[in-house]
Formats: structure tokens, sequence, C-alpha cells
């Protein structure tokens, strides 16, 4: 009796066993390692335009409410890179926050549903009343690290006056004759990102192609003008590296490609789709084709009073970018692709390694025209469903900030000089457009 | 002494748990059951890891294999319950450090059974029936909310009640057959994210849930070949159920409550079939061995595809194609009997996955386990027993990318199980 007892004793055996495998617990461990390579953020300095500083729900009928305001630069691309590069080191990264509801912008207060799944949906957008005294200059004594600066534009890079006619940028500047150029090339940064063109491209296209004025310029001129910056930039920093993102096709934005050639009636659904009148470039009327492209703002006018509807009434020139326009633009922003391209190849030839790299956000854009899945959340350009495009149809939300950051990510990550891995961000953290 | 292993100041007890570890999963990994699919249907089995087609162990048979109820010494009733205690990792990748855990999830399954073969003794009876309740599919996952992988999945359950009329009949001294009627009765819930934004960051959900019934069949035939050797074959036919009208429900910002209305589904589900062989075997008097392996007919569960009253956008992307293989699992188990009070149980298994690479998915996240088990039985008096068992699954690490929702990462899981039973015999 006493010896089968002694079987028994199989329970210690096993119990540890047990607790052994469970042992087995500890935490995944990650395929890889996050680090900088070869790459030093301790400075890293934004430069850019609006999408840059971080703007988002801009009204574009009002010219100051330009739609920059604290809640939309927390979630700027270059904060939530600076964020990235945080997990690898403690770098510093401050930005020019604009308090409260800083320059004004635009805030989705309801959505009524249209009936026919095909019509426009209809939101109703109230302004928010910019913050009284915005332009102030930020802080002086802190040094800030997002030079995103709203309407930037290629010209105005070395422009001496620009202090006086870029409230945003006089608020980061220190004294009023340096240009944007002078001031970036002093801070001598150790790592930048650059993101530049779209201001070029998109007033001229946002007036309906109608005020001569806003034509970009030429293609050799922008690219003497990021020729000069970049040259400046590596003459005071010689160690300096960098990422240069190239432009979208703004013809996928929402803001042009939301309103159709054809009218759905909210009221009557499939059946009653017609033809769209526009007045074109040369003056003429004539029914709306594909490639004509109406803008975001006549959504709401068309079939109002037969809007649009007849050849009486057609939809006004400044509203529409005819077929010859949206061909001019898109022109301009490959040719513009093609001078980054080739300038950047130019002077990492020159520096003997890859100094610069081109994020690709034309390609980014591009595949979000037709949208795609992430970690099962679907993002396209598609106007307020798609999760991109905040209120206005041209600039960011959260996650469409998030998706460009990962674009640098990716390019930093591809470029073998820099044997960088940064982690990607989860998409699925950031909001799109956000509802009542 | 084994037992430090958790200790992180002891980098020489840490290598080595890693590399013991490491071969667990190797043996694992090259192995090539699981799914939703539950074992612990008798406290006597989960002991022996789940192993008794081949044994006339009690009531269990009615479930385990119905040709051998009649083979049962005496009518008995019994009631039983697990504590399953999952924990599940997850490393997403690639090119991503994010790392999540699993709720701790707990599954209380229970059984009971019913026997009643009148009076006569085992060599004289021709007939024993019987009555079974128990879930035997079970499963589900539960994220925190605001997860990485929340689109896909935030919670999910499924669960079934079985309840199966049985009857046996003796053939031959050493031939037993038996069939059961299984009344299935499935319940399913789901929720996740939806691409809709509301204030203060909170993200749009939907959540279904519903019910259905089906019917199949149990039948099983038991051959005692001699007085140490029986064998035993169990089939359980595929259910069909029908879930209708299911509740569709939106967690969505106020100024989109005309967007999502509340709506209904319908969808089907067919619980696969499963086909048992086991041979048990008793060396002498104190040593009952038992061996089985189940053939799991998944590919049933080929896809999930809801049909919904109302078409709404947010809904359709939802992966349906779920692409379950049939599988196999392997268990072997023994009871010792230290005394005419005192049973010791132990046993282990390997339970291979149904799920392919590629549909690996956070809301049933699968790989292959292995288990191993033990288990007490009490006699305190001697019409009635107490069984206990203790039964602990390993998951090993699996990574797998979910092409359809462009996710994955590698899943890792844990599972606890602690039965009780209790076992009247008259």
């Amino acid at each position: 009796m006493k010896q089968s007892y002694t079987r028994v004793f199989i329970i210690p055996i096993l119990l540890p066993l047990l607790l052994l495998i469970q042992g087995c617990k500890q935490n995944l461990v990650p395929e890889i390692h996050p680090s900088k390579g070869t790459i030093d953020l301790l400075r890293y300095i934004s430069i850019g335009d609006s999408y840059s500083a971080g703007v988002s729900n801009t009204d574009f009928s009002t010219p100051s409410l330009k739609g920059l305001y604290e809640e939309a630069q927390a979630f700027s691309f270059p904060q939530l890179l600076a964020e990235q590069f945080q997990i690898i080191e403690p770098i510093y990264f401050e930005q020019p926050i604009l308090e409260g509801n800083g320059s004004g912008y635009l805030e989705l207060v309801s959505y009524a549903k249209p009936k026919c799944e095909l019509a426009i949906p209809t939101p109703k957008i109230e302004k928010q009343i910019p913050r009284p005294g915005w332009y102030y200059p930020s802080s002086p004594s802190r040094s800030i690290n997002n030079y995103g600066t709203p309407n930037l534009r290629s010209t105005d890079l070395f422009n001496d006056s620009l202090y006086f006619q870029n409230p945003f940028f006089s608020r980061l500047s220190p004294d009023l004759q340096s240009s944007y150029g002078d001031l970036l090339s002093a801070l001598n940064p150790t790592f930048f990102t650059f993101w530049l063109g779209l201001e070029d491209v998109l007033p001229y296209a946002l007036s309906g192609g109608t005020q001569d004025e806003l034509k970009p310029v030429s293609a050799s001129s922008f690219g003497n003008e990021i020729h000069h910056l970049l040259i400046s930039l590596l003459l005071k920093s010689p160690n300096t590296q960098g990422v240069i993102a190239n432009i979208p096709d703004i013809t996928d934005f929402p803001y042009f490609a939301t309103v159709g050639s054809e009218y759905i009636s909210p009221d009557e659904c499939q059946q009653s789709s017609r033809s769209i009148y526009i007045e074109t470039s040369s003056g003429t009327t004539r029914k709306a084709s594909n490639l004509d492209l109406i803008l975001l703002p006549a959504a709401e006018m068309i079939g109002k009073d037969y809007m649009g509807l007849t050849p009486e009434k057609p939809i006004p020139n400044h509203l529409v970018l005819d077929a010859f326009e949206a061909a001019g633009i898109r022109n301009t922003i490959s040719l513009y692709n093609t001078q980054l391209d080739s300038l950047i190849e130019t002077i990492n030839q020159q520096m003997g390694n890859s100094r610069f790299v081109i994020a690709d956000m034309y390609g980014l854009f591009k595949k979000l025209r037709g949208g795609y899945t992430i970690a099962g959340l679907e993002v396209s350009s598609e106007y307020l469903t798609g999760g991109v495009f905040s209120l206005d149809g041209v600039y960011l939300t959260p996650r469409g900030n998030a998706m460009v950051a990962n674009e640098f990510i990716h390019a930093i990550n591809r470029n073998r000089d820099f044997s960088a891995i940064i982690p990607t961000i989860n998409i699925t953290d950031y909001p799109g457009v956000v509802f009542p | 002494m084994l037992n430090g292993i958790n200790s992180a100041e002891n980098p020489d007890r840490m290598k080595k748990s890693h590399f013991l570890c490491f071969l667990l999963s190797m043996i694992y990994l090259h192995m090539s059951g699981g799914g939703f699919q539950l074992f612990y249907h008798g406290q006597r089995q989960t002991g022996m890891g789940n192993a008794g087609t081949g044994l006339a162990l009690d009531g269990s048979s009615i479930f385990f294999n119905p040709g051998s109820l009649v083979f049962n010494r005496s009518n008995s009733v019994q009631l039983g319950t697990n504590a399953i205690f999952t924990n599940t990792s997850f490393l997403e990748n690639p090119n991503s450090i994010y790392q999540a855990n699993m709720d701790t999830l707990l599954f209380t399954p229970i059984h009971f059974y019913t026997v009643w073969q009148g009076k006569k003794k085992v060599q004289e009876r021709k007939w024993s029936f019987g009555l079974g309740i128990n879930n035997p599919f079970l499963g589900g996952s539960k994220w925190q909310d605001d997860w990485n992988g929340k689109f896909i999945s935030q919670e999910l359950a499924i669960n079934t009640f079985f309840m199966q009329p049985t009857a046996s009949y003796k053939l031959t001294q050493q031939i037993g057959l038996g069939v059961g009627f299984s009344l299935g009765f499935l319940s399913f819930l789901s929720r996740r994210a939806i691409e809709v934004d509301g204030q203060g960051g909170r993200v749009g959900s939907v959540r279904l849930s519903g019910t259905g019934n089906g019917l199949g069949l149990n039948a099983g035939l038991f051959i005692q070949a001699n007085e140490r050797l029986s064998l035993g074959l169990s089939y359980r036919t595929p259910i069909f159920v029908n879930l209708k009208k299911g509740s569709v429900r939106f967690d969505v910002p106020e100024s989109l409550r005309d967007v999502f209305p509340d709506t209904q589904f319908n969808t089907d589900i067919t619980l696969p079939g499963t086909l048992n062989i086991g041979i048990g075997y008793r060396p002498d008097e104190k040593w009952t061995l038992a061996f089985d392996i189940n053939f799991t007919g998944w590919q049933t569960y080929d896809s999930l595809i809801f049909d919904f009253a109302i078409p709404i956008k947010q809904l359709q992307k939802h992966p349906e194609e779920k692409a379950y293989q049939k599988s196999a699992s392997f268990r072997m188990g023994g009871e010792y009997e230290v005394s005419p009070k005192f049973k010791f149980r132990a046993g282990a298994y390997f339970d291979q996955s149904p799920v392919p690479d590629g549909f690996v998915s956070p809301e049933l996240p699968d790989a292959n386990r292995i288990g191993l088990s033990a288990g007490l039985g009490l006699n305190f008096a001697p019409n009635l027993e107490i069984d206990l068992s203790y039964l602990f699954e390993y998951t090993g690490e699996r990574t797998s990318f979910l092409s359809q929702s462009q996710f994955g990462g590698t899943y890792r899981s844990g599972t606890n199980v602690y039965g009780l039973g209790i076992r009247y015999n008259f």
C-alpha cells in the first residue's frame, strides 16, 4: 500500500512542468529593433507649407480662416513623426502653437443623410471664429522645430519681405529682414522633412483657374528655389540629412473630385441623373464631361433654381476646372516632381551618398483615390467618409496626417544609407472627420 | 526549483527557460481539433487529456461514444463544469512594435449526463438510455475597445447548448451500438469598430447578436475485444444552424443615427462533424490507458456571410472568408487507481489548428495546441465520486497576416482549465 502511494510523486514532477510552460508567457519579442541608424534626430526641423503646419478644416471663402489651431496642430505630421522618433531617442520637438481656435476653422455641426446613396452628402458646417490676436509672435524665447508655414510657396523661400506678407511667418521670425530660407539654414538642422509645392499649385486651382496672378511658377524656377534652399542648408550644416516629399495630384482631392459631371437629385435618385452645364475657361458654355472638375462649393448650388441644369444657368467658371485647366495643373505637378527627383539625385551624387530621399506622396494619394484597407479600416480620398481629408476637402484629418507621416517613415526606412528602422504609426488610433 | 523561471534577476535560468520554451514551440510547429470546438465534456477524460472514445467510463459515454453507454456499470447522474481561463498576447508586424493583450477570457461550459439501464447486470443488459446536456462548441475573444485591430474585432462570443437523448444497444457481449439525437442551440455575438469618428476620440461600433437551432446525430460503436482491450468509434454529424433575424445595433455619434439605423441579419453556421477513434487498454487492475484520435470536418466553416435587412456600406467589409480546413487531434491519457477511494489521472494531447495561414484573425486567433492534464478521482462514499481536473493548453506562437483586412502579427495563447465533477451511481 505504501509503495503504491509513491507513484503519487508524479504530481510534484508534473506540476512544475506545467508551471514551466506557463513561464513561456514572457512578452513577445518584436521582430524589429527601432534604431535611428546613421541619422541624427537631435535637431529635427520641419520645413514646409500649410500641410507641414498642420492646417485642417480651412474655410476657403474667408481668407483669414486658415484652419491652424491647437487641436489640429497636435496632429500635424511633423508632430506625429517626432513622436515616433521619440520612441528611439528623447528628442526635443516644439511647435508654434496657436492656442484655442487659433486662426479659426470649420466644424461639422450636423449631417443630413442624402436620400440616395449616390447623391452628395450635405453636411452643415459652422465657422469657429479666430482667437483674437492669434497672429502675435509665438514665445520667441523657445526654439521651435516645426517651421511649417501656411500658404508658403517656393517663391517665398528667399523673399525678404515675407515677414510683412505672411502673418504665420512673422510669428516665427526673429527679425523683419530674414527670409524663410535664411532663417532655416541658421537653425543648423541635423535632420529635416521638407514638403513644399502644394501651395504653389492649390490657390490657382481653388480659384477655378480664374486668377492668373495665382498661376504656379515654371517648373525650373520651382526647382531653382528649392535647390537654393537645400544648398544653403548644406552650406551651414554639411552633415544634415532629410526627406523631401513630392507633390500629390491635387485633382484627386475631394475638393475637385466629389462633384461628378452629372447631377443626381437627392430626392429623385438614380433615374433622374442629368447633365450639368459649365462655363469653361474660354467663356463658352457646354455640358460637363467627366474630365471637367466641378469644385466642391458648387455642390450645394447645383439644382437650386435649376442652377447648372440648363445652358442658361451654367456653373460659373470660378467653380470649374475644365478639362484643359485640370490637365494643365496635373502637368505642372508632374514637372515639379520631375524637378524634385533630378534635384535630389544631383545633390546626392555630389555628396557621394543618399543624403536626401524622396517620400512618394504622389503615390500615396493616387492609392487613396482608389481606397484601400489598413488593419480592417478602409481609407480613401472620399469626401467626409474616406477619413483622410478634413471638411475643406483639401487639407488633412489626423488620420490623413498619420498616413503622410508613415510615408515619410517608409522613405526613411527604405534608404540604405540611413539604415534606420523607425516604427510606423498605428493609423487606426487617429480619427478622420469628427461627427457631432 | 524550476518555479523561479519568471525571475528576471537570474539570466541563466532565463536562458534555460527560453531554451525549453523554444524546444516546446518547435515541437508544436513541426506537427501538422482547434477552432471553437470544445473537448471538456467529462472530468475523467479531461484528467486524461480529453481521451475516452475507447472507454466506457461513465455517463459521458453519451457524448464521447454512445456505443459504450450500454457497457456503463450502473445508473448514474453526473454534473460537471470547467473554468477555462485564456490569455492571448499579440504583437503586430511587420515594422511595428505594437503589442496588445486580449482580456482574460473565462468560459464555464457545463455537462450533465444521466444514464438509466434498469437494475440488470452488465452481462444481462441489452439496452441503456441516457440524456446529455453540454456545450460542444464554445469560443470567443475580447480585446480592448481601442486596440489596433478594432476594425476587425473587439469582441466575439460563440456558444452552444446541446441536448442529446441517447439509446444504446448491446449487439453481443463484446459489441455495443448507440445513437443520440443532438438538439443544438447556438448563440452568436460580435462587436467591432466602424469607420465613424465621434467627439472625444470615440470610434463608432456595430454589434451583431443572434441565435439559432440545429439538429444532428451522434452515433457510436464500442467493442470490448477482451478483458484488457476495448475499441471505440464515434461520429457526430455536422449541424447546420440558421441564425434568423439577429439584431444589428450601432453605437455612433448622434448626428449619424439616421445613417445607421437598427437592423437585422441572417446567417448560417455549419458546426463541423467529428470522427473519433479510441482505444482503451487496461494492463492490470489498477491502470486504465486511453488513446484517441479526433478528425474534425472544419471545412464546413469556410465562410461566414451576413445578409443584412438594410444594406449599410460599413457592414459589407467584414472579412467573410474563413477557409477553415479539416483538422485532427491526438490524445492519450491514463488513470491509476491508487486505492479504491483515490484515483490519479494524467494525459497529454496535440490539437491541430484548422485555420490556414492568411486567415488567422484576431476574432478567433488559432494555432496548433498542446495540452497537459492531471486529475483526481475521489470516492467518498460507495456511490459518490468527485472528480477534479486541471489542464494547461499552450498555443505556440503563430505569425500570420489576415490578407482580407491587411492586418497581421504574432499571436500566442495559454489556457488554464480547472474542472470539477460529481457523479452519483444508483
